[in-house]
C-alpha cells in the first residue's frame, strides 16, 4: 500500500524542528528519523501523520563523542556508524555487538539510535542495551532541554515519556568499565528478524565473587526490563552452575510475555531463562 | 484471540454493576471514544480511536449487552469495523462481592481480529489489547469514585 | 486535503531526473515511474524483502522506506548503473556464470547489496556472505548459487577486475 497524504517539513536546525513540532503537535505531527520503523507503518496506513518533520538534515544531531564517563550519541547517528565506530568499540563494546543484530546492513544504514529508542519496540535491541547500561535520554521541547533516565523514559509498547511536542536529541550511555564482563544473547528465527527474546548481562567480579550484576530482558514483556530478582540472587556469590540456574529461574519469573504467531508466552519465558543463563555464563568468562 | 483478567474496585457490587450499565458513565470511559449513544435497550453504537502511540485507528462499533443476571454476571457482544481492520467478539463479566465495599470483576474475552492490524500488528495485539482493557477499568474506577462522591 | 506537489530532482546512474510529486511518493516509485528505471523492484513495501535496495550517497537503502523528497539533490545508483558501455560488470558476469538467478525478481536488490558487501569486505567467508544478504529474500534459488556468485565476484575483484559502479558511487 502507499502511505496516506501528508505535508513534509525539512528543518535544518534543532530549534527549527522543535518549533515546527510544537506548532503542529496537536494536528498529528510525527518526527521522521531513519524511517525504518515509521515508514513501514505509514505504508500500511497504520500510522497516518498529517505533518512529517524530517530531522535527517540536522547535522548537529549526528555525533558520537566521549564526554567524561558517558558516551554521548546524537539522535540521528546511524546504527551503521555505531557498528563501525572505534570509539563505541572501545568505550561500550556491548553496544557494538548489539548493533550487529539490528535488521540488516541496509536497514542500519538509515536507522538511527534516537529513532530506535523513541520508537520503543518491545523487541528492539537499543532500548534493551540502554536499559542494561543505564542510559539517559535528552529531550528538547519548547520549554527547553530535560534529561530522562532510561527506566523512566521507556514506558510501554511503542510508548515513551516524550511529550507530543518534544524531540529526542541525544542518548548517552555510561562508558563500560574495563574489567566488566558483558554478553548479549538474542533468539530470532532468522538473522535480522525481530527478536523473539533477547537478554543482556553485565558482571563485575571481585576475587571470584559477584560485586555487581545487571541483567536486562527484551521481548518478554511490553518493555525491556531489568531482571532485578535475578540480579539480587547473584550479588556477593561465586558463580556456579546452580547459581546460574537459580538466577535464570528468577529472571523467568519476572517476564510478562504475550503469545503470538511467532512464539507462545510459555516459550518466551523459557527463552528468557535459557538466554539469561547463557548470557551470564558468557559475561562471566569475559569478566576479569 | 483469548484474553482474561480481573480488576478490583473499592465499591459495593451494586454500584459497580450500575456504573457498568450506565451509558453516561461508559461514554466517558471507553478509551478514545468520540461518540457513544444508546440505540436500543442494551444496545449501543460508538465511534472510537484505539491504538498506541502513532498507530491509532478509527473504529465504528455496535455493542450489545445480554445474558444479564443483575448484579453478578453479564456478557457483551461487540462488532467493530475500522480502517485498520475489524474486531468481533464476546466478553463475559462476573462480579464477585469481596466485602460490603469491595468488588472484583473477573472478565474473559474471545475476539476475532482481522484486517491489517491483525496481520502486521500480530506481535503486539494481545499486549496492547490488555493495556486498553486496563485503561477501561481505570476509567470506570474513576466514574465509580465520582458516583460515590456524589452520593 | 489538497497537498501541494513538490519539485524533486536527483541524479540516478549519473543522469539528472526531475519530477513534481506528492511528499508521500516513495523513492522506489519515483525511480520506476518518473525516472522510468524499472530494474528496481517492489516486493513488500515494508523493508524486509530487499528487492527495492538501491545505493544512495554511497550506501544501500530501502527505496520503499524512503520518500522521493528525501532524495532531493542526492546521487543514486540502481541496477541499471552496473553495466558499462553495454558490458556486464564482473558482479553481473559472476551471477550469469554461476546461475545466481532464476526469475530475477530479487536480483537487482541482491546485486546492489553485494556491491556494498564486497566493498566493505573484499574476502568474505561463506557465513559472512550469508549474513550480508540476509536482508534479501529469494523465492527461487535457495540462495546457494547466489552465495556462490558473490564468492566468484570477490575472486574476480581479487584477480584485478574492477566493478565500474564502485568508482562512480564512492568518490
Amino acid at each position: 500500500m502507499k502511505p496516506a497524504q501528508f505535508e513534509y517539513l525539512n528543518p535544518s536546525s534543532i530549534d527549527e524542528a522543535v518549533s515546527l513540532l510544537n506548532q503542529y503537535a496537536d494536528d498529528d505531527a510525527k518526527v521522521l528519523a531513519g524511517g525504518q520503523s515509521l515508514v513501514p507503518l505509514m505504508n500500511f496506513r497504520l500510522a497516518r501523520p498529517k505533518w512529517l518533520i524530517d530531522i535527517n538534515g540536522i547535522e548537529a544531531l549526528d555525533y558520537i563523542r566521549e564526554e567524561g564517563d558517558w558516551l554521548a550519541v546524537g539522535a540521528i547517528t546511524r546504527e551503521r556508524a555505531m557498528e563501525k565506530s572505534q570509539l563505541v568499540a572501545d568505550k561500550c563494546p556491548l553496544l557494538k555487538e548489539v548493533t550487529r543484530w539490528i535488521g540488516h546492513t541496509t536497514i542500519r544504514n538509515r536507522g538511527t539510535v534516537g529513532g530506535c529508542i523513541a520508537h520503543n519496540d518491545p523487541t528492539a535491541e537499543y532500548p534493551l542495551a540502554a536499559t542494561l547500561l543505564g542510559a539517559e535520554v535528552k529531550a528538547q521541547g519548547p520549554n527547553g532541554v530535560r534529561s530522562i533516565p532510561i527506566q523512566d523514559f521507556l514506558v510501554t509498547y511503542l510508548t515513551t515519556a516524550l511529550e507530543p511536542n518534544e524531540i529526542l536529541t541525544e542518548v548517552r550511555f555510561p562508558v563500560m568499565a574495563q574489567n566488566v564482563g558483558w554478553a548479549f544473547q538474542e533468539f530470532a528465527r532468522r538473522h535480522g528478524d525481530f527478536a523473539i527474546v533477547e537478554v543482556g548481562a553485565m558482571l563485575t567480579m571481585d576475587n571470584g565473587t559477584v560485586k555487581d550484576a545487571r541483567i536486562a530482558i527484551g521481548g518478554a514483556g511490553p518493555v525491556a526490563f531489568r531482571a532485578t530478582d535475578a540480579e539480587e540472587v547473584l550479588k556477593g556469590q561465586q558463580i556456579t552452575d546452580e547459581l546460574l540456574e537459580e538466577a535464570s529461574e528468577k529472571a523467568g519469573g519476572m517476564t510478562e510475555p504475550d503469545s503470538d504467531v511467532h512464539a507462545s508466552a510459555e516459550y518466551r519465558t523459557h527463552l528468557a531463562k535459557v538466554l539469561t543463563r547463557r548470557a551470564l555464563k558468557e559475561a562471566h568468562s569475559r569478566a576479569h | 484471540m483469548k484474553l482474561d483478567g480481573s480488576y478490583s474496585f473499592d465499591a459495593p457490587r451494586q454500584l459497580v454493576w450500575d456504573t457498568l450499565q450506565d451509558p453516561e458513565a461508559l461514554k466517558k470511559c471507553i478509551p478514545g471514544v468520540e461518540t457513544f449513544e444508546q440505540t436500543g435497550p442494551d444496545e449501543y453504537a460508538a465511534k472510537m480511536k484505539i491504538g498506541v502511540a502513532s498507530i491509532k485507528g478509527a473504529y465504528s462499533a455496535k455493542i450489545k449487552a445480554f445474558d444479564k443476571q443483575e448484579p453478578s454476571h453479564y456478557k457483551l457482544g461487540i462488532d467493530a469495523n475500522g480502517t485498520p481492520g475489524f474486531v468481533r467478539g464476546e466478553g463475559t463479566f462476573d462480579l464477585v462481592e469481596d466485602g460490603p465495599s469491595k468488588t472484583t470483576i473477573n472478565w474473559s474475552a474471545d475476539a476475532q481480529v482481522g484486517g491489517l492490524v491483525a496481520g502486521v500488528g500480530q506481535r503486539m495485539l494481545g499486549g496492547v489489547a490488555k493495556m486498553t482493557v486496563g485503561q477501561l477499568w481505570k476509567a470506570i474506577e474513576g466514574q465509580i469514585k465520582e458516583k460515590q462522591g456524589a452520593a | 486535503m489538497p497537498i501541494k506537489k513538490v519539485a524533486v530532482s536527483m541524479t540516478i546512474n549519473g543522469e539528472q531526473h526531475e519530477g513534481l510529486v506528492e511528499p508521500r511518493k516513495l523513492l522506489v516509485d519515483f525511480i520506476r515511474e518518473e525516472a522510468g528505471l524499472t530494474g528496481t523492484h517492489i516486493g513488500c513495501e515494508h523493508g524486509v524483502c530487499g528487492a527495492c535496495t538501491v545505493i544512495m550517497e554511497g550506501e544501500t537503502v530501502r527505496s520503499c522506506l524512503t520518500f522521493a523528497v528525501q532524495a532531493e539533490g542526492k546521487e543514486l545508483w540502481t541496477v541499471e548503473g552496473l553495466a558499462e558501455n553495454g558490458n556486464l560488470s564482473p558482479l553481473q558476469n559472476a551471477f550469469w556464470e554461476n546461475h545466481g538467478l532464476q526469475c530475477g525478481f530479487c536480483t537487482p536488490g541482491i546485486l546492489m547489496t553485494a556491491v556494498e558487501l564486497l566493498r566493505d569486505n573484499p574476502s568474505p567467508t561463506d557465513r559472512e556472505i550469508r549474513e550480508g544478504i540476509s536482508g534479501n529474500l529469494c523465492r527461487c534459488t535457495g540462495y546457494k548459487n547466489i552465495v556462490k556468485s558473490i564468492d566468484a565476484a570477490a575472486k574476480k575483484y581479487q584477480a584485478g577486475e574492477k566493478e565500474p559502479v564502485v568508482a562512480k558511487a564512492w568518490h
